[in-house]
């Protein structure tokens, strides 16, 4: 039986390698000029699915691929130039090159490599940066570009490099085409596809659900540095001469023009936009070279970028493949399975599962935590509460590793978990939920859990089995298929704490998790996670202001105040001193709970009930 | 010592140069999160109006106030054309547009002026060398140095003294909270844009005098070096973006002046390596800060 996303993947593996066969095949008989075009517009497809890898998938723009494709090109060049042209094309070349003359494939492949190699380099620094990767791409393509023309020996600086064999028939640009589409679509949904998707849709919730966002990205851009390559190699042997200039900006340019027009977030959009983009170039070059106009496909290329993301950011074909959109309208299939019951880590009740021990945060002379300590216990639900700006959020980045506290001790079963990232912290089984929602918004419901299931470590057809069960389990599977943003709120909120579940956590940290919730889905919801709490075994920590909630859902409160803790210990005797009263509620415990329903929590029903 | 002192002199000109045109970005991404690609052909456009005015005999000073004001205008024009529609746009989508602005300006220079690189006759006055000890400078690098230096003190004034300075140092810790203070959004962005484009004005004139001429593709080196700028002073810090353009400058003047000749060819390629190695120790540049997300 072959998984649903298997069979997705396959039947658009074997469409487009069907469609690129036959635009081979029709190319093949088309007069020479034209078949010129299909040919470099099929080279071109090679590195536009390149982009596709990294940028589509983690949202960041590269300028430097065009930079790989340089480098491959140039290394395919030297190594299959026949050494009779070699003596008066490259009379310096170091190392015996000179003497040296690989056939067509070892070229490319060591093409390949040597644009692989580039990438490696290029990627350990890349994969650290946030905001600034882009720049750093830039700044990848100049330092290649500088290389090239520096490197006079090798590559007659910034003259033409020429008596490279002609070797790129439509054929084997064909086949590079395939090839290329196969893995861009391959990488959409392995492993680090889906963690890097993830990433790209937000990045906190994504290390939250422990996805290891730098490993993701450099594995990204290694393979698309590779994907450049192949491009480079057979463009080495399309062009037969070319200069730097040739892997610059106008390059670079069309390349992105084609990502973006279809849609960088989707191995279609690139194709689609590869061919659209190829015939507007042709008409224009038709139309500058009758008028002597400079630079028209350029600024035919500028506009068409303008003109789609002001009016189709995400471009023609947006962030879903085709055969994606149609499994959308289909409803998913939900297993027939009913009352198994969620794989348990084994704790036993009371056991303690997270012990946060003395927890000393300073900003710049605020002291947002002053040792704060609490411990949760497995099948338990631990309350905290405080006023706003009592360190509660504080408390939650320094549990999950957003934050760096001053002084520490975090145990998370018996692990110390102090001084791990945020991703491993899940991994190890600290799920939470957010404040605010943050889902995976360009990734299906199932999807958004599925990520989770990966990272705790299962196969993504497994994942998306499980990811469904816990779906179920949270009466939401119906939705699978669907973005989490055509959800209702309290859906979403569900599909939140199912990503959670789908750790195989030790211990949850809902934060609000009824907020937004009328009193009767709130205590549906409560229902829920008591199931969940008898099922798993999981501890929740439990942060709200609905004090309603708190009193009946807790084993124990603590409550913050000022960084401190004001009172810890059972619900009813912590909520019923004076302090509490006074510090958090600013009155009688009844009247407050009206009030927060009203000051917590109205404002996002209203936005739902509209 | 000589070596030192015109070593001093070239990265304080030159860095001054880097420093306008990193703040002017900088600016802009303090309100807008976006890395504007186009920034350079707001200084060729202040290149070509010197140039214009020059040709139209206009005085030399009136020229220049015309290029830089020309430069200011342009900036904000762009971001009321081309930038407005993608206002709240991911940082991509911004970065894209900029880019795909900036390609649309060079072929328009290209089509609609020339193609080639027009000389820009400086007056005599500006040509010729001042001694300090045994070294020379030119004058137009004294210029260059008093000029970045005056612009920036003004710029200090601005940030510290006026309303509108504090708002837009502000709005590079948090843009939502100042809209909240009672700043209106489309307002604060085209000071912003104002600023930047006054900016890359001066930066503009100065690199025209410097060089003598004036070409559509003469924004892109400057730009790119200004890009590299930002990241190492730190994405959205003002006081970063300066310091970091004396940084650049310094680092690549002692390439050029200290490298040996087998690798001048490559001096470009090394600038930008030591940038990646600087990043690659500090990932949000020397004077940046990452912005704790609430949750």
């Amino acid at each position: 039986m072959i998984s649903t996303r298997r069979r997705r993947t396959l039947v658009s593996i074997v469409g487009w390698s069907a469609v690129l066969v036959v635009i081979v095949l029709i190319g093949g008989i088309l007069p020479s000029a034209t078949q010129l075009l299909v040919t470099s517009s099929l080279v071109l497809l090679s590195g536009v699915m390149a982009l596709q890898i990294f940028s589509g998938n983690s949202g960041i723009l590269s300028f430097g691929h065009v930079g790989f494709v340089g480098i491959a090109a140039y290394t395919t060049g030297i190594l299959v130039m026949p050494t009779a042209v070699k003596g008066t094309a490259l009379p310096e070349l170091p190392l015996g090159l000179g003497e040296m003359q690989l056939p067509i494939w070892q070229g490319m492949i060591a093409g390949i490599l040597a644009a692989t190699l580039v990438g490696v380099i290029t990627g350990l620094v890349i994969a650290r940066l946030g905001d600034a990767a882009s720049i750093a791409t830039l700044a990848v393509l100049i330092i290649l570009h500088g290389t090239m023309v520096g490197a006079e020996p090798l590559t007659r600086g910034s003259q033409t490099f020429y008596g490279v064999p002609r070797f790129t028939s439509i054929t084997v640009a064909g086949i590079v085409a395939i090839l290329a589409v196969i893995i861009a679509r391959l990488f959409r949904d392995s492993r680090i596809g889906m963690q890097l998707r993830a990433s790209r849709d937000d990045e906190l919730a994504a290390s939250s659900s422990g996805v290891r966002v730098q490993y993701a990205r450099l594995a990204a851009w290694v393979l698309s540095s590779a994907v450049a390559g192949a491009m480079g190699a057979a463009y080495a042997g399309l062009l037969g001469a070319f200069s730097p200039k040739d892997f610059y900006f106008t390059l670079t340019l069309t390349l992105l023009t084609m990502l973006i027009v279809g849609g960088s977030g989707s191995v279609a959009g690139g194709i689609v936009g590869t061919i659209i983009v190829t015939l507007i170039i042709e008409v224009l070059r038709r139309v500058g070279d009758s008028n002597e106009l400079f630079g028209l496909t350029n600024a035919g290329l500028a506009i068409i970028i303008l003109l789609t993301l002001y009016f189709r950011p995400r471009g023609l074909l947006g962030f879903r493949e085709p055969e994606e959109t149609l499994a959308y309208r289909s409803q998913p299939a939900i297993s027939t399975a009913t009352g198994e019951s969620l794989p348990a880590r084994n704790a036993a009740p009371g056991q303690i599962v997270l012990a946060a021990d003395d927890i000393m945060k300073r900003f710049s002379g605020l002291v947002a935590l002053k040792g704060v300590s609490l411990t949760v216990s497995a099948r338990e639900v631990t309350g905290l509460i405080g006023p706003n700006g009592s360190g509660k959020s504080t408390f939650v980045n320094c549990v999950t590793g957003v934050t760096k506290p001053d002084e520490a001790t975090i145990l998370l079963a018996d692990q110390d978990i102090t001084d791990l990232p945020t991703w491993k912290r899940a991994r190890l089984g600290l799920g939470r939920t957010f404040q605010t929602m943050r889902l995976f918004r360009e990734m299906t419901v199932t999807d958004n859990v599925s990520v989770a299931c990966i990272c705790s470590g299962m196969s993504p057809t497994h994942a998306d089995d499980h990811a469904v069960r816990l779906l179920e389990v949270l009466g939401v599977a119906q939705h699978g298929n669907r973005l989490p943003g055509e959800l209702p709120y309290g859906d979403q909120r569900r599909v939140e704490i199912a990503r959670a579940l789908a750790l195989n956590p030790r211990v949850m940290l809902l934060d609000e998790p009824a907020a937004g919730m009328n009193p009767a889905e709130s205590r549906e919801l409560l229902a829920q996670l008591q199931s969940v709490l008898a099922s798993s075994g999981v501890g929740i920590l439990l942060i709200d202001h609905d004090v309603a909630l708190i009193r009946s859902a807790c084993d124990h409160l603590t409550v913050l105040d000022y960084g401190a803790v004001l009172a810890q210990g059972e619900p009813q005797d912590v909520l019923s001193q004076p302090a509490v009263a006074a510090a958090y509620l600013g009155g009688s415990v009844s009247d407050a709970s009206d009030h927060d329903s009203i000051g917590a929590t109205g404002a996002q029903e209203g936005k739902i009930n509209d | 010592m000589d070596a030192i002192l015109t070593y001093v002199v070239n990265v304080i000109s030159l860095g001054g140069t880097y420093a306008l045109l990193a703040l002017g970005l900088a600016v802009v991404f303090s309100v807008l999160r976006l890395i504007n690609f186009a920034h350079g052909e707001l200084m060729t456009l202040a290149g070509y109006t010197l140039l214009a005015g020059i040709v139209l005999g206009v005085p030399f000073w009136a020229a220049v106030i015309a290029a830089v004001v020309v430069g200011g205008i342009a900036a904000v024009i762009m971001e009321t054309t081309a930038f407005r529609p993608v206002r709240n746009a991911n940082p991509a989508t911004l970065l894209m547009t900029s880019f795909a602005v900036a390609m649309l300006l060079q072929v328009i220079f290209q089509n609609f002026i020339s193609a080639r690189g027009q000389a820009v006759p400086v007056p005599s006055m500006f040509t010729g060398s001042i001694p300090i000890g045994n070294a020379q400078i030119s004058i137009i690098q004294a210029i260059s140095i008093v000029a970045s230096l005056a612009s920036l003190i003004v710029l200090k004034l601005f940030f510290d003294r006026s309303r509108w300075g504090w708002a837009i140092r502000a709005a590079a810790d948090d843009f939502e909270t100042v809209r909240l203070m009672g700043y209106r959004a489309s307002r604060l962005i085209a000071v912003a844009f104002l600023i930047s484009g006054l900016l890359a004005g001066i930066a503009g004139v100065l690199w025209v005098m410097q060089r003598g001429s004036v070409d559509p593709l003469m924004g892109l080196k400057p730009v790119l070096a200004a890009f590299v700028v930002v990241v190492i002073g730190g994405l959205g810090s003002l006081p970063g973006a300066v310091i970091g353009g004396y940084i650049l400058a310094g680092i690549e003047i002692a390439l050029q002046t200290w490298l040996p000749e087998s690798f001048i060819p490559y001096r470009d390629a090394l600038t930008f390596v030591l940038v990646v190695v600087v990043l690659s120790l500090f990932p949000n540049g020397l004077f940046g800060k990452r912005i704790a997300e609430k949750v």
